[in-house]
């Protein structure tokens, strides 16, 4: 029972943690990851796709990502990953409104 | 009551906010008939980005932003308007998509904030309280600190950091009119003051306007530190693209600080006794904590405001919060970024008190990107952890572009930071 409430708890915290972390991102990457400029669009990003490029930049990849990568345990990264993917990659009132 | 637009949308998370509330077992607006309510003294990023993410992490609350002004004219890229490289139109920004996310937004002449009430007094006689109160006020100048330089000179000695539209404009047509062999002098104060590479990017881009349109013209920037935001990658630039055209003297080096100004002949002198001609003039003055701020006794003998950085509140001051700008938040500095970031974090934590649950752990950034020309761009940026009340550059993070870097890179961040410009305000004004 202890160690299933821990699973809950942690999977909670996890699910506030992408969402209070993504907060970081969405400055350069536009509202909710979805870029309205040339930078590339976070939103609806496959999760895969999201961790290679971060271990790509903690490799050194890269202009300003190379200096931001770095501050992400694998954790918050896959916590990022989920919240990115999970949206859709454009807003579905924007794209429906008339 | 207040009714919000009937955006799908909003509704639909309103709704799935509410149903999670009531899953946990936590009473809806604490048991009273209103929803919990959030008010916000001042429109610029961090006030605006805390209303719209207040709106994303917590629908139910309500949510309502006064401003003096309709319109908002950026700090970011304000140095690119008065180098004559895009529209000021291009800066300006409205709260047309806080109103569209559903914030209640109110354009008035604030009188002064009410900490121990919660509550913001209009200049008409009303006042606007809630649960929360959220002060945004940005900066005020320090006029006592330069003899000779007022609020009533500034149509003729612009500060334009970043001031009025009519300031900027200002400043751009005295550099379109100035003598082809004129000198451009500008005033720059020591820390903490709002954008810290700001005014050696508006040299920068003063430069290359000269390098083009007044080729025997010159800028010469009179600092009152030593040393200064992206010194090493301005230097390279500066000796890369203006040569002999761009000039710089330093505080206690050179006793560049400027002490005195004589508007009448654009004169200038320093703490060191050296006087300087100016065919233009540009004084960004030492700066403090906005009027809001300081008149409601929150700011400290430095004239800033201190918090506790985990939600940004101000101690002594239950339910009172203040974001960006005004804030004491080192090692972050005073930038659009920061304010953007304070203002997340401060909604997302105060979205979790109104529900009842713990703060959660979270990073901020600070990225800030300079043009050194249009197509010359460079950057700076941090990460920093929350560390009990206050805030920690992580040591693995962080750093200034390449000192060596070839021309693409360069052209590439100038691109980035244009990009930049059009997701941060889309990020924080909707």
């Amino acid at each position: 029972m202890a160690a299933l409430l821990s699973v809950f708890a942690s999977a909670v915290l996890a699910a506030g943690e992408g969402e209070a972390l993504a907060g970081a991102c969405t400055a350069c990457h536009g509202p909710e990851g979805r870029s309205v400029s040339g930078l590339p669009t976070l939103a609806g990003m496959d999760r895969r796709r999201f961790m290679d490029r971060m271990q790509a930049f903690r490799n050194g990849e890269g202009t300003i990502m190379n200096r931001i990568a770095p501050a992400y345990d694998e954790a918050q990264t896959a916590a990022l990953a989920d919240h990115f993917a999970a949206l859709d990659r454009v807003d579905d009132d924007r794209r429906h409104a008339p | 009551m207040q009714s919000f637009p009937n955006d799908r949308r909003t509704l639909l998370r309103g709704l799935a906010g509410a149903a999670a509330l009531g899953a946990l077992g936590l009473p809806l607006g604490r048991g009273r008939a209103a929803p919990p309510s959030v008010v916000i003294a001042g429109g610029g990023f961090a006030g605006a980005s805390c209303a719209l993410a207040l709106r994303q992490f917590a629908p139910e609350v309500r949510v309502t932003l006064v401003d003096r002004q309709p319109r908002f004219v950026t700090g970011p890229f304000c140095n690119a308007v008065i180098a004559g490289l895009r529209p000021i139109s291009s800066i300006t920004q409205s709260h047309a998509g806080l109103s569209a996310a559903g914030v209640r937004v109110l354009h008035a002449d604030i009188d002064g904030v009410e900490p121990a009430a919660r509550r913001i007094r209009l200049a008409d006689g009303r006042s606007i309280g809630g649960d929360r109160l959220v002060i945004a006020p940005g900066i005020d100048f320090d006029w006592a600190a330069i003899d000779g330089y007022g609020p009533g000179h500034v149509a003729r000695i612009p500060h334009a950091w970043p001031g009025s539209a009519d300031q900027l404009r200002n400043l751009r047509q005295q550099l379109r009119t100035m003598p082809d062999n004129g000198r451009v002098v500008i005033s720059v104060p020591d820390n903490p003051y709002r954008c810290p590479p700001g005014p050696y990017e508006r040299a920068s881009l003063i430069a290359h306007f000269l390098k083009q349109h007044k080729p025997q013209a010159e800028v010469l920037i009179l600092d009152a530190k030593d040393h200064f935001s992206k010194e090493p990658l301005f230097r390279t630039g500066w000796g890369a693209r203006y040569g002999e055209r761009l000039q710089w003297r330093g505080g206690r080096r050179d006793g560049a600080r400027v002490v005195a100004v004589d508007t009448q002949s654009r004169r200038v002198r320093t703490v060191g006794g050296d006087e300087y001609a100016a065919d233009v003039l540009n004084i960004i003055p030492p700066q403090r904590a906005g009027r809001l701020a300081h008149d409601a006794g929150l700011t400290d003998a430095a004239g800033w405001v201190p918090v506790a950085a985990h939600d940004f509140s101000v101690p002594g001051h239950a339910g009172v919060h203040v974001i960006g700008d005004a804030a004491r938040a080192e090692p972050m500095p005073k930038s659009a970024y920061a304010a953007n970031m304070q203002a997340k974090l401060c909604a997302h934590a105060i979205a979790r008190e109104l529900a009842g649950e713990p703060v959660a752990e979270t990073r901020l950034i600070n990225a800030c990107y300079s043009l050194v020309a249009p197509d010359y761009g460079i950057s700076i940026t941090e990460v920093y952890r929350l560390d009990g009340d206050t805030l920690a550059a992580l040591a693995n993070a962080g750093g200034i572009s390449a000192l060596a870097a070839d021309r693409q890179t360069r052209a590439a961040e100038a691109d980035y930071a244009r990009a930049w410009y059009e997701n941060i305000v889309r990020d924080s004004f909707g």
